[in-house]
């Protein structure tokens, strides 16, 4: 195992759980790489103090009167056919400018990162997704039926939303928002397979 | 799309002031955690609120609400900090009063408390990248999209935040 992957391992396994298949190849670079070993010792420091953060913290006061205040009164939506319209109009102007998009992003930028990669980042995704189902899979006794059964629907409601979004982003690409949710629906199922290791391993 | 979310869409002020108070919680740590600016972070939340009411109208209900407006914060607070690189960079208050008062009832009130104020002390891209990826759970390649860095640098920089937070934790 060299230093990548045992990063990589540390990334999927903070509290430094490493599941059994890579164990032992991750104990034995870290014998002998002290740079690993560090790591490797700041993420189980840090891991306990992160799963003990609160989801929210309420804002010191209420912003909503100034947020109202922003919004001004309610908007007047535009009426669906003049929607229609703009969205064939913003489409034209697309394809027009569409050239000169794909020179920019192909051109980039040093060392900045300016094209959407999906599919890049859909394949970091689905091989976190496959790591915690293999170690998931491998403590599943630890769990209790009713624990299992809430699991398998919670990943059926993910899986469904994640291939909603994929077939809605094969039939319009490159919609930002579409990019988003499909994203959001993996970071949400590797949450839950996440959490769901955490009580297997507590059991 | 339930049916407050469709009221809100449609421009009920009202049923958006329910969904403020139902999120306004999770979008102020967000923008709190990654600018550790609590003053900062109260414009934030209302710019995010008053992003999502101007675009509630491309929300399809695809995703849940919640989902599609805590991204639309992390590009708010992304987009602010790129454009506040190119002005005079604001003190942040690693001692920020709201940070003791936040998680006093929650269980392990004291680790949480000590991380908050560790992650306030991180750089700037150390710790958003710490947050994104420990805390809200997004991955390097997507990190780096959004941030416009290089993945490596990603990876690099939250090895670095976790150092950094473990030095912290024991002093």
């Amino acid at each position: 195992m060299n230093c990548e992957r045992a990063r990589e391992l540390l990334d999927r396994w903070p509290a430094g759980l490493i599941p059994a298949g890579e164990a032992e190849a991750f104990d034995q670079h870290l014998a002998g790489c002290a740079a690993c070993r560090e790591d490797r010792a700041a993420a189980t420091a840090v891991a306990p103090a992160v799963a003990a953060l609160p989801e929210r913290i309420e804002p010191p006061r209420d912003l909503w009167p100034d947020v109202r205040r922003r919004i001004g009164r309610p908007l007047r939506r535009t009426p669906r056919w003049r929607t229609m319209g703009l969205a064939a109009a913003a489409a034209i102007a697309l394809v027009a400018g569409s050239s000169a998009v794909t020179l920019h992003f192909a051109r980039g930028r040093p060392g900045v990162a300016t094209a959407p990669r999906i599919p890049a980042i859909e394949a970091g995704y689905a091989s976190a997704t496959a790591d915690l189902l293999r170690a998931l899979d491998a403590q599943r006794s630890h769990l209790s039926p009713a624990t299992i059964a809430t699991l398998e629907r919670n990943l059926a409601v993910i899986d469904a939303a994640i291939a909603e979004s994929r077939a809605a982003l094969a039939s319009d690409p490159g919609n930002r928002d579409l990019e988003a949710l499909l994203l959001a629906g993996y970071r949400q199922k590797v949450a839950l397979l996440q959490q769901a290791t955490r009580l297997a391993e507590r059991s | 799309m339930t049916d407050l979310v469709a009221r809100a869409r449609d421009g009920d002020e009202s049923a958006f002031g329910d969904l403020y108070r139902t999120h306004a919680g999770r979008v102020y740590a967000l923008c709190l955690r990654l600018e550790a600016d609590a003053a900062r972070a109260e414009e934030l939340t209302q710019d995010v609120f008053v992003r999502a009411w101007e675009r509630l109208g491309s929300f399809r209900g695809e995703s849940a609400f919640g989902t599609w407006l805590y991204r639309l914060a992390v590009n708010v607070v992304l987009s602010d900090r790129r454009a506040a690189w190119r002005r005079a960079r604001r003190v942040f208050t690693a001692e920020d009063p709201s940070v003791h008062e936040r998680a006093r009832d929650t269980a392990g009130a004291g680790l949480a408390l000590d991380l908050e104020q560790a992650i306030a002390a991180l750089p700037p891209g150390a710790r958003a990248i710490f947050v994104l990826h420990d805390v809200e759970g997004y991955q390097h390649g997507e990190i780096a999209t959004l941030m416009g860095v290089a993945e490596g640098t990603s990876k690099t920089q939250l090895f670095r935040a976790r150092r950094l937070l473990r030095q912290a934790l024991e002093r």
